[in-house]
């Protein structure tokens, strides 16, 4: 039976049908990340490669910029990460509850998220500039003009904040429909009871939430990792190094035609992202299944 | 259930509406204005008024700059945004249905790889090389198949999720009626996949429209150009005259907006699809 049955399967399901999409992605993006291995040890101008072996890792390290866009980098992902995954399931809880504005605000927290990166580093540029609208209101204060960006000391926060301005609404609505999803008979039952909503939010919308929470982490978190655009197109990296990142470093390399270096750069990038991602993923995979 | 909306919840409301004032509306504004401003003036930055209204004029300046340039990338975006939308749509959930169906050693392996894909950054400079390989280096086509490649591993998980729970007996029962493999996925397949497929068409054109790091990488060496890459080129040259510069980030804004306004409903139930299978 089990022989017949594969039989017909192999008739009905033409395997061909997953060549084109499996071709592509093989092309295009699974033979170049293999390929990357190879070739961040090689000094390589895209037409000839010459092994080199380590050499360009030590020389990505030695790099003047390299220390601070991996702190950098460090801090960018851990913060606008914590602030989404934190901040947007207290605001999705909130606009989960007895709120008569409830599509008003996810709109206006949603739309920045349909915004191109160039266009919202160009508005938030102006407006955290020296003179800008930021530093005109704060003077009505007596505050000091503030370098918002062009300063190092707040550069970086800058772009945090920017970035969670831009971000947060796609959290939102992932939380928003995972909540939506838990059933109200558990809430009606929980307040029975004698729950109060802050003891339903922890004993009964939290646990239910973990899966959600750890597709708004994982997603997030690979963001934070790999993104560079935003910040490059608000600074550039700069003032100094103070908002280089590694995807920052790593387009550097690429458009100066150091093509060894920038790979062996993405390389490390890679292995950030697989170590901090993997595990973090059957943690909460395993946390999961003992819920 | 119905609790009675206390003294408490309706101040913090309020301060909730007064965020998005502060946070959203004045943003926007700002833009708005910005845009409708000579030069002079929009360098002040304030939000004030502007004494001659030049938002038509800074619009035409950005249409006509160095020969229609933003024209013609906004023609290019729009080719990269349908083009691999559509090429994205049918391999993917060819892809899905096959590997949902079929359990080889060969759907297992192309398993593994389209979940590692969600997680590994894409590596851009070997990506280039295999692109000038195929002679398509800096070319639309070449672009649009690394964004097709990019967002294939999402769009196959969301297909095969949503196979899953679509019955073989289906696909047994068409058989039987005298369907082959491809009229089978074609007529009877597909068009069940339809809530998946506009997920797909919508959140996923949002992203090659706005995608600027893959342009800049594959692009930033040829003539055509996309929107994106064309509004950084303007900050650049731009940078004194804000006027210009906000009516370009109007502009390039404009066409997600619409679709917003338009599509709303899909494109919040396209975010609940795509997260629930993350």
């Amino acid at each position: 039976m089990k022989g017949k049955k594969s039989t017909f399967d192999k008739r009905i399901y033409a395997g061909w049908l997953a060549a084109p999409g499996l071709l592509i992605y093989i092309l295009i993006f699974v033979i170049p990340t293999f390929a990357s291995f190879y070739f961040s040890m090689t000094r390589w101008n895209l037409k000839t490669a010459e092994f080199t072996g380590l050499t360009n890792f030590i020389t990505f390290f030695t790099m003047s910029n390299t220390r601070a866009a991996l702190i950098n980098t460090a801090i960018y992902a851990f913060f606008t990460c914590l602030v989404k995954v934190v901040l947007g399931l207290l605001l999705a809880q909130y606009l989960c509850g007895q709120v008569r504005s409830r599509g008003y605000l996810k709109t206006m927290y949603f739309l920045p998220t349909l915004l191109g990166n160039v266009a919202v580093a160009i508005a938030f540029e102006s407006i955290l500039s020296q003179g800008g609208l930021l530093n005109q209101f704060l003077a009505n204060f007596g505050v000091e003009p503030v370098k918002w960006i062009t300063g190092s000391r707040y550069a970086m926060l800058s772009c945090i904040l920017v970035d969670i301005w831009k971000g947060i609404g796609t959290a939102l609505v992932i939380y928003v429909a995972g909540i939506s999803a838990i059933p109200t008979t558990y809430f009606e039952a929980a307040a029975i009871d004698g729950s109060t909503p802050t003891q339903s939010f922890f004993k009964i919308t939290l646990p239910l939430m973990v899966p959600t929470i750890n597709t708004v982490l994982t997603l997030s978190l690979i963001g934070g990792l790999r993104t560079y655009e935003l910040v490059y197109a608000m600074t550039g990296g700069g003032p100094g190094y103070s908002t280089e990142l590694l995807g920052s470093v790593i387009y550097k390399l690429f458009s100066r035609g150091s093509y060894g270096l920038a790979t062996a750069g993405y390389v490390i990038m890679f292995v950030i992202v697989a170590v901090i991602v993997f595990p973090i993923n059957s943690f909460v995979a395993k946390r999961e299944a003992d819920l | 259930m119905v609790r009675k909306r206390t003294w408490f919840g309706r101040v913090f409301e309020g301060i909730m509406l007064a965020s998005t004032v502060l946070g959203h509306w004045i943003v926007f504004y700002f833009i708005f204005i910005t845009a409708c401003k000579d030069q002079a003036e929009a360098a002040r930055l304030t939000l004030a008024w502007p004494s001659e209204w030049k938002l038509w004029e800074n619009i035409q300046y950005v249409m006509t700059f160095n020969n229609g340039l933003f024209v013609k990338s906004f023609w290019n975006s729009l080719r990269l945004t349908v083009c691999s939308i559509a090429i994205l749509v049918f391999t993917s959930a060819m892809t899905a249905f096959i590997l949902q169906r079929k359990r080889g050693w060969i759907s297992k392996i192309s398993d593994k790889l389209i979940i590692a894909g969600l997680i590994v950054p894409a590596s851009v400079i070997p990506t280039y090389w295999v692109l000038s390989l195929l002679g398509i280096a800096n070319t639309l086509t070449g672009l649009t198949l690394v964004e097709v490649a990019t967002l294939f591993p999402f769009a196959v998980m969301m297909y095969k999720g949503f196979i899953a729970t679509l019955p073989r007996e289906l696909d047994e029962a068409a058989v039987i009626d005298g369907c082959g493999s491809v009229r089978l996925f074609f007529r009877i397949i597909f068009p069940l996949l339809k809530p998946i497929t506009m997920a797909v068409i919508i959140l996923r054109s949002i992203v090659v429209y706005n995608d600027f790091q893959n342009p800049q990488y594959f692009m930033s060496g040829s003539d055509s150009q996309t929107v994106q890459l064309c509004v950084y080129l303007f900050k650049s040259s731009f940078t004194s005259h804000y006027g210009r510069l906000m009516a370009a980030v109007i502009i390039v804004s404009v066409p997600l907006l619409l679709l917003y306004i338009f599509l709303n409903k899909h494109i919040m139930e396209g975010m609940t699809i795509g997260a629930v299978k993350g």
